[in-house]
């Protein structure tokens, strides 16, 4: 079913609505939300979660692309389950490594005076993306918004883990210095 | 944590590199139609399992030989279809179909060995879809052929098949079978250049990636294949093996060993994508060998991880 056929299930308020988007959704999200929590039972609350804060946001939200709409939305509920799971010292998962891999981003001085603020760091990360080459950029996101292990992200551009780690690694040099040129403090 | 505000913040980049960057093996299911007409939709037809994809690609699987199964939604009901069609064709004289059973042993056996890790992964499944969509059928049947058009012997067979449900219609469809008990000889004629099968293609492959590792260090390399076991998912294929490898000793822990044939053997599993030809995509191809100390195999670590790296590193 199309996505707009979709949304407008939403919008007609129709019981078939969370069904047509388990359908065609359910797999997209739950290797989101699995990547996050390495817990399979974890993973489905929050796709099943997510399909109840899509049915509240949509109306009035009409999303252009409902795939990434619900990706963020059981993004940032497997995050908000990470959390809780690290606080009782039971968090795992590529969340962790990629948090540490992250870590080294982060510029450690702090001369700036204005933390930044999460809209300004958006734009920043959006024009950073826009500057890198389409595969470093895939690789990139691949890595941190959908945290994918890194070899399942090798197996998709048919390369080895160790390309990937130094494609990371550079990346993640390069996002460094353009935070330091920009001022970010977090 | 700072790095978590970022890993949030990322989390609200544009929604276009969200979307260039969705993983193929994660992509929304797509219909049927589509399905047939695009290679990486193939990929999750395993899901779908539509009907006729699963014969389109078993009949590209098994070189055209259809089993004219009849799916239905008891998986035994599928095979008994299959096995009782194959009257109909003309090198068969009598086919007596005696027992159909889900063999729950083998079912856990080959999703244990063959499905759990770079499949499942690969595909997206859970233990808990595979159990719901995926199961083994045991036949026992009569066959006699008419040995003017086919090598097939005459006799009981045992034979098991691998089935997976249809998501929609909850039918079972064969997509594979094991053995070769009651197929035609394909042994690949070398002389004449015929395709290799899968098992020498995977043997061909890790020949050459073990003499490209070993050759620095040892002499009169060569290499045996036993206990090979595959199975055919739609696109996949995933073996299991014991891989032996023979070198002469150079000597170097125990003199009297300078010369004298030495083995070694690894546990493996290869898994791979096929071409619409049915042969490997050796670029898909992974070789994973068994971690597991006891008990039940676990094919965790990369081949590479074993091969020496003293003489080829600087």
């Amino acid at each position: 079913m199309e996505d707009s056929t979709i949304i407008d299930l939403f919008w007609e308020r129709s019981d078939t609505a969370i069904g047509e988007t388990a359908k065609k959704y359910s797999r997209y999200c739950h290797s989101i939300a699995f990547n996050i929590l390495l817990n399979k039972e974890d993973a489905e609350e929050c796709v099943n979660d997510t399909y109840l804060n899509a049915w509240n946001a949509i109306p009035p939200k009409r999303p252009n692309c409902l795939a990434t709409f619900l990706g963020k939305i059981t993004r940032n509920l497997s995050l908000d389950k990470f959390k809780k799971y690290s606080a009782a010292k039971r968090g795992h998962g590529q969340m962790e490594i990629a948090l540490s891999e992250l870590d080294e981003v982060l510029p450690s001085t702090t001369s700036v005076e204005q933390a930044m603020d999460e809209k300004e760091l958006m734009t920043l990360l959006d024009e950073f993306l826009e500057g890198l080459e389409k595969q470093k950029r895939i690789i990139f996101v691949q890595r941190y918004w959908y945290l994918m292990p890194i070899k399942a992200i090798a197996e998709q551009f048919n390369i080895g883990e160790s390309q990937v780690k130094s494609t990371l690694f550079r990346i993640r040099k390069e996002l460094k210095s353009h935070f330091e040129r920009e001022g970010v403090m977090l | 944590m700072k790095n978590e505000k970022l890993l949030c913040s990322i989390g609200n980049i544009a929604d276009k590199y969200i979307a260039e960057a969705q993983p193929v093996a994660v992509q929304p299911q797509k219909s049927k139609v589509v399905m047939l007409f695009r290679k990486t939709s193939i990929r999750a037809a395993a899901v779908a399992a539509s009907l006729l994809l699963c014969a389109f690609t078993y009949y590209i699987a098994t070189g055209g030989d259809l089993w004219l199964q009849q799916p239905a939604k008891n998986p035994t009901e599928t095979v008994r279809s299959a096995i009782e069609n194959q009257v109909g064709k003309d090198y068969t004289i009598r086919i007596e179909g005696k027992s159909f059973e889900i063999d729950e042993v083998e079912t856990a056996r080959v999703v244990e060995r063959f499905i759990s890790g770079v499949i499942a992964e690969r595909r997206g499944w859970s233990d808990e879809y595979l159990a719901e969509h995926f199961i083994v059928v045991k036949a026992v049947y009569y066959a006699e052929y008419d040995h003017t058009q086919t090598t097939r012997s005459d006799g009981d067979v045992v034979q098991y098949f691998y089935l997976t449900r249809d998501i929609q219609s909850k039918e079972w469809t064969i997509v594979d079978n094991s053995g070769n008990m009651n197929r035609p000889n394909e042994k690949p004629d070398l002389e004449t250049g015929a395709a290799l099968s899968l098992q020498e293609q995977i043997e061909s492959y890790l020949a050459e990636l073990f003499n490209e590792a070993y050759t620095p260090y040892y002499d009169g390399l060569h290499y045996e294949i036993s206990n090979y076991e595959e199975i055919i998912l739609d696109d996949e294929c995933a073996a299991t093996f014991l891989w032996t490898m023979y070198h002469l000793g150079k000597g170097w822990d125990v003199a009297s060993d300078e010369g004298v044939e030495t083995q070694g053997n690894f546990n493996l599993q290869a898994t791979a994508t096929l071409n619409s030809d049915g042969e490997l995509d050796v670029s898909t191809l992974i070789i994973l060998a068994d971690s597991s100390a006891v008990g039940a195999p676990n094919y965790t670590i990369p081949i590479e991880d074993f091969f020496p790296d003293q003489l080829t590193t600087p």
